[in-house]
């Protein structure tokens, strides 16, 4: 220290003689108690810091913790895709369609019993023959708006509406003999 | 209160248990070094306060990451030396007129035909001459001649090097040796 400070004031002589020659100037005025003061303040606001990083430490350490499983969630969530169909009474026209799809499916099992069609039945030529006689029963019964929902849905097309009357007539008899009309379909 | 080595300080700062401790030794040593090397910077005390305050809260939130590279005296002053240096530069930003040109007005030059000057006459033309001073050249100045820190020391703290500083302490005398030559 002495020899370091021995260099400086060497150095400075040298230098500015004049300046090496004056007291160092006091500057400065401290309020009074300022630095005893000084020390508490300081020491509270690290106390400040400590806990709120502590804090915000423990929250960042919880958030990676269950990142992993809360992504995991998110993706599982988008995958499945639930898509809800209503059963219950609705006017929707959705709705309709799986009426009309159903009472399709079940007007092609009945007749082709009452048709007394034998164990192993030709399938194609037993769909074909109910559904021209349900086209005709479409056609009668279920109003433009769902005429054009099933043909948007690609159940019918409009080449398929083209059916004579007295086909779904004779349909339509079966089809009272066989309850078909009281769905047995609870939708 | 005991004034530890740095080295004892450093590892109190490091042990949770103890760190409070630490910090209260830290500030006890280098309270008044640092207010006195800001003050000379910026002038006004509470700037002062203001710039040791934030020093002092960047060397606790920091100390874990000190890698002793440097002494722990160099690194306290590089950061209280930064803080100040940025603070004047912000201050200098905002400001339409000079504060260093109000205060520290060219006394010196004032005194110049002045008779029978006394020592506080002497003094405020000290004073007047390093306020005159480029901030930089100021820094290097307080640091050698009111620190008495070496220039090696300094290297690290202003991260300049060691012949730059020399070059510009030689230049600060000098400023200040003619302004008082011209006074006396």
């Amino acid at each position: 220290m002495n020899n370091k400070y021995s260099n400086i004031h060497k150095e400075l002589k040298q230098e500015a003689p004049i300046l090496a020659s004056l007291q160092k100037p006091d500057l400065t005025a401290v309020p009074v108690g300022y630095f005893k003061k000084l020390e508490q303040q300081l020491v509270d606001v690290a106390k400040f810091t400590q806990a709120d990083s502590h804090h915000v430490n423990q929250k960042l350490n919880d958030y990676f913790d269950n990142l992993e499983d809360t992504i995991m969630d998110k993706v599982s969530q988008s995958e499945a895709k639930v898509y809800d169909i209503h059963w219950g009474k609705s006017s929707s026209s959705a709705t309709k369609l799986w009426k009309y799809a159903a009472a399709f499916i079940a007007g092609i099992i009945i007749v082709g019993t009452a048709t007394n069609t034998v164990s192993k039945p030709d399938v194609t030529e037993t769909v074909a023959i109910q559904k021209t006689e349900y086209l005709d029963y479409v056609l009668e019964n279920i109003d433009d708006f769902d005429l054009n929902t099933m043909i948007d849905q690609g159940l019918i097309t409009e080449a398929d509406l083209d059916i004579s009357t007295m086909q779904f007539n004779e349909s339509l008899k079966k089809a009272e003999a066989y309850d078909l009309f009281d769905s047995e379909i609870d939708f | 209160m005991i004034i530890l080595d740095d080295d004892e300080i450093l590892l109190k700062l490091r042990d949770e248990r103890q760190r409070d401790a630490g910090f209260r030794l830290l500030i006890s040593k280098y309270k008044v070094k640092l207010y006195h090397h800001i003050r000379r910077m910026v002038n006004d005390h509470e700037d002062t306060d203001d710039i040791l305050q934030n020093t002092f809260v960047k060397i606790f939130r920091g100390i874990d990451g000190f890698r002793e590279t440097s002494s722990l005296y160099t690194w306290i002053y590089r950061i209280v030396t930064n803080e100040t240096l940025t603070f004047i530069k912000i201050k200098n930003r905002r400001a339409t007129d000079s504060l260093d040109a109000d205060d520290s007005r060219d006394v010196a030059g004032y005194m110049h035909n002045q008779r029978d000057l006394s020592a506080d006459d002497i003094n405020d033309i000290l004073v007047s001459a390093i306020g005159l001073l480029p901030e930089k050249q100021k820094l290097v100045f307080n640091l050698r001649y009111y620190d008495e820190m070496s220039y090696a020391d300094m290297a690290e703290v202003t991260d300049t090097s060691e012949g730059a500083l020399k070059a510009s302490y030689h230049h600060a005398v000098k400023k200040i040796e003619e302004k008082l030559r011209n006074a006396v």
